[in-house]
């Protein structure tokens, strides 16, 4: 393969194109395929050996994709990158004209994959001195983002077609791909249309596997994103049942861990060591302790970690678990249903908190107590806190989180 | 009057920018009226010169089909830091705050707005409506003067229009339209006379006193926006675009300080808000581009914390960048962005009064959220007893009010109940839990709050001191 001569390759493709085999088309046109590392496809003028032997509208596609290999071998990512865009444009207007079929949806799914990693490629070596960031977004990553939008259209509007041959199975794919870019260049708002577009598909839930998990981790971390931690939860344990790798799970309850822990569910050692997140462990640990000083010590200590993976908010909002678990033990130890703010306020000095004040300590109970997390009331004339006499401290994990 | 807003103010989206950072309503913008009564060469314009006054006439011609020039102007707007490369850039070589041309079309057409004339000693006192009427507009008064009104000449006569003042005139905001050039280098302004111009509208517009405050407000607006438009054009992207964006950001929050009260004819919120975001945004998006360090980019970091107080994604930008650049102002944001979120109000107004004065203005629409936020929270946690009662004044104190009158009016509006302590004559508070829905939903709540620095900017106004970030 990797020595193929041209014509052998014009001769192999031109067969599978007739014979509708999608997918040994997608392998010779795809840049993963051994054939590219073969010196005698990168012909200087492509157009005339291939405009002879291929019909349009292969031919064509033929074309980009020679060329695309031969910009590759240079090095030149943004020409090759502006190819395969073309490349896409182009296998756009063909696929939508292939009606009632969807056999190209393969070669789709291999095109978009290249048009993605060159365009990520185009970020990391073209213009090493041009930060990347989240409001400046690299026109590379947003050039592939409209071809595959576009391929988008073309599969989502297929709804004419029965459901084994439509090419709206393509949809969670693309959709997958559009994810990884905006994700990348932060542009989170985009995806919700993105979305709903997949949950109003009546075969939802019977998308290949691998691409379902890589879905379920996008639209959990997007719930995250947007405070609905419910959904995350959901959405994230779907794709960390699913997943196939060691390096998949562990991403996925990257995020996981911290929705879970909002939600009142602590994980353990010996899972937190099978995936090499121990960092969390320590978290975890002084959470349950009630223990301030080695909360903010856990969370400064792999600060940087955290906010790279965008969840350090959430660690810092669970402060008021935090507080919660501290106030239990000082009833516990009280063991009295009236509790004075100044014992709490003490109590959250002594943990940590070092510029609290009575005023605050008040906030802080008020607003456990309007959670549910704890069962009472404040009185502010005697400035005690009145628990009830049963399960004053519900756990965290039957609490509603909605009103947070 | 409807006129005015139409006429003068040129109120709406500049698509321009619109484009670019991604409005909610960018995709209509275009088909919005053309409010380009100053424009050269703009035919509804001369229309109204030749007498249509009614302002109907041109609103429902801009609001028909699609306009041609859209496509040009679609076209030029996508282009934004990332595309500079290659390019050839406009460069302007307009060396006044107006290009003559424009200055001479519109003082021929009577369209100079009071600010940009020769001042008249005597009619300067007289020359503004009463107050008490407000929204009516330069384009009113200036109609006036051509009719006479104003007991210095006959109907209609063109020559008492009044003269345009070349050190005074300031281009205009108008969109692109069909036929229009808008790239021609003489009608644009260099970075250093925008700056100048920013310069003069902060400095001598802004403390004006003389005429109502929203007359300012649009005129400025709208001299910053096309301001805005000739950056775009040129596609200044450097520290002088920077400044200049420092200094929009900071009018808009100023005079939603300002004009908060005000009807909405007179002004609009949320188009205010609009403007201050886009420009925001796209300060932002310039900071990273130029990789801009200087300790004002803290305070506009701070700011975008606190423009999207709720959002997980901006303060987790927040705290990426801190780790950056060793901020003050920003840490003190975030933190009061997690206690919005975790809805501390004690903490939240505690912080308040460490922020610089321009954000504490800002801060103002958050206020009554959270304020009604505690009052849920107090109505849940010590309102279950009918004993359980809170000192007035502790409320005060916590939750920013100026007196314990303030606070007294806003629980009152709530009905919740006030009793007064016979002995020690101090007012106390008494929340019921079945009031607590109630809060969620309740309206009315002050939004003003006890702060010194405000207080300081509205005694001795140094507004310019306030805006101006040159």
């Amino acid at each position: 393969m990797s020595n193929m001569t041209i014509n052998s390759y014009i001769h192999q493709i031109g067969n599978a194109w007739e014979d509708c085999d999608g997918d040994r088309v997608a392998e010779l046109l795809s840049l993963q395929d051994p054939h590219v590392l073969s010196s005698r496809l990168s012909e200087d003028e492509p157009q005339d050996v291939v405009g002879d032997s291929l019909e349009s509208p292969l031919s064509e596609m033929v074309i980009f994709h020679l060329k695309v290999v031969k910009e590759l071998n240079t090095q030149s990512f943004n020409k090759a990158l502006n190819l395969q865009c073309q490349f896409g444009q182009f296998f756009c207007k063909v696929f939508q004209s292939q009606k009632d079929e969807n056999w190209g949806l393969t070669l789709m799914e291999k095109l978009v994959e290249d048009l993605r990693k060159i365009a990520l490629s185009v970020q990391q070596f073209d213009e090493p001195d041009e930060r990347s960031s989240e409001e400046h977004a690299p026109t590379g990553m947003e050039k592939a983002a409209d071809v595959i939008m576009a391929l988008f259209r073309v599969c989502a509007a297929d709804t004419r077609t029965q459901e084994h041959n439509t090419k709206r199975w393509g949809m969670m794919i693309l959709v997958n791909h559009l994810f990884k870019i905006y994700f990348r260049i932060n542009r989170l708002q985009l995806c919700k249309p993105l979305i709903r577009a997949i949950e109003q598909q009546s075969f939802k839930d019977q998308f290949p596997r691998e691409q379902m998990v890589t879905y379920k981790y996008y639209v959990g971390r997007k719930a995250m994103f947007d405070s609905e931690f419910h959904e995350a939860d959901d959405c994230l344990t779907y794709a960390f049942y699913h997943a196939s790798t060691l390096e998949n799970k562990k991403k996925i309850l990257t995020y996981l861990t911290p929705v879970k822990m909002f939600l009142g569910f602590l994980p353990t050692d010996e899972a937190l060591k099978k995936y090499d997140l121990i960092e969390f462990g320590h978290v975890a640990e002084a959470l349950k302790d009630g223990n301030i000083f080695k909360f903010k010590a856990a969370l400064e200590k792999s600060e940087a970690k955290f906010i790279k993976a965008g969840v350090y908010l959430i660690l810092e909002k669970l402060h008021m678990t935090l507080y919660r678990n501290l106030f239990k033990k000082v009833c516990l130890i009280y063991k009295n249903h009236q509790v004075p703010i100044n014992v709490l306020t003490a109590a959250l000095k002594w943990a940590g908190h070092e510029d609290i004040d009575t005023d605050e300590t008040h906030c802080i109970v008020a607003n456990l107590i309007c959670d549910g997390q704890i069962r009472g009331y404040i009185s502010h004339q005697h400035q005690v806190v009145v628990v009830a006499k049963q399960n004053s401290f519900p756990k965290v994990s039957s609490i509603e989180h909605e009103l947070r | 009057m409807r006129s005015y807003h139409q006429h003068d103010t040129s109120r709406g989206t500049n698509t321009m920018e619109g484009q670019n950072y991604g409005g909610p309503d960018r995709d209509t913008n275009w088909r919005r009226p053309a409010t380009t009564h100053n424009s050269a060469g703009d035919s509804s314009y001369s229309r109204q010169g030749r007498g249509h006054r009614h302002p109907s006439n041109h609103y429902q011609r801009g609001r028909g089909v699609p306009r041609p020039g859209g496509g040009r102007q679609l076209a030029l707007s996508t282009e934004g830091p990332t595309t500079t490369k290659g390019a050839s850039k406009i460069i302007g070589v307009c060396r006044e705050m107006c290009p003559a041309k424009e200055r001479l079309l519109r003082e021929r057409e009577g369209l100079l707005h009071q600010f940009e004339v020769f001042e008249h000693p005597t009619s300067s006192s007289s020359s503004w409506p009463v107050e008490s009427s407000g929204n009516v507009g330069p384009c009113e008064i200036l109609r006036d003067g051509r009719n006479g009104r104003r007991g210095d000449g006959g109907r209609g006569n063109r020559k008492l229009l009044p003269k345009a003042d070349s050190k005074r005139t300031i281009k205009s905001f108008a969109r692109s339209a069909a036929g229009q050039d808008k790239t021609l280098p003489e009608d644009l302004r260099p970075p250093i006379i925008l700056k100048e111009t920013v310069e003069y509208l902060c400095k001598d517009i802004l403390p004006r006193t003389d005429c109502p405050f929203n007359i300012v407000y649009d005129f400025i607006f709208d001299r910053l926006r096309a301001i805005r438009q000739d950056m775009v054009i040129q596609r200044i992207e450097d520290n002088d675009a920077i400044k200049i964006l420092e200094t929009i950001v900071k009018f808009h929050i100023y005079a939603e300080f300002r004009l908060r009260e005000e009807h909405i004819s007179i002004y609009d919120p949320h188009i205010n808000q609009k403007h201050l975001v886009d420009c925001l945004r796209k300060l932002l998006v310039l900071y990273e581009f130029n990789n801009y360090k200087d300790s004002s980019r803290h305070e506009f970091e701070a700011l975008n914390c606190l423009v999207s107080i709720n959002s997980y994604q901006v303060v987790t930008r927040a705290y990426s960048i801190r780790t950056e650049m060793n901020s003050n102002v920003l840490n003190i944001s975030i933190e009061m962005a997690l206690a919005y979120q975790c809805k501390n109000f004690v903490d939240f107004f505690r912080k308040i009064g460490q922020l610089p004065c321009i954000l504490q203005m800002y801060c103002e629409r958050h206020v009554q959220s959270m304020r009604q936020f505690a009052f849920h929270i107090m109505c849940m946690a010590y309102g279950v007893r009918d004993s359980c009662k809170i000192p007035l004044s502790w409320i005060t104190s916590q939750l920013l009010y100026s007196s314990n009158d303030e606070t007294h009016t806003d629980l009152g509006k709530l009905n919740v109940e006030i009793i007064r302590d016979n002995v020690t004559n101090e007012k106390y508070v008494r929340f019921k839990k079945s009031q607590a829905d109630m809060m969620q939903s309740a309206t009315g709540i002050k939004y003003k709050f006890l702060s010194l620095c405000i207080q300081s900017i509205v005694q001795d106004g140094n507004l310019s001191k306030l805006c101006l970030s040159l």
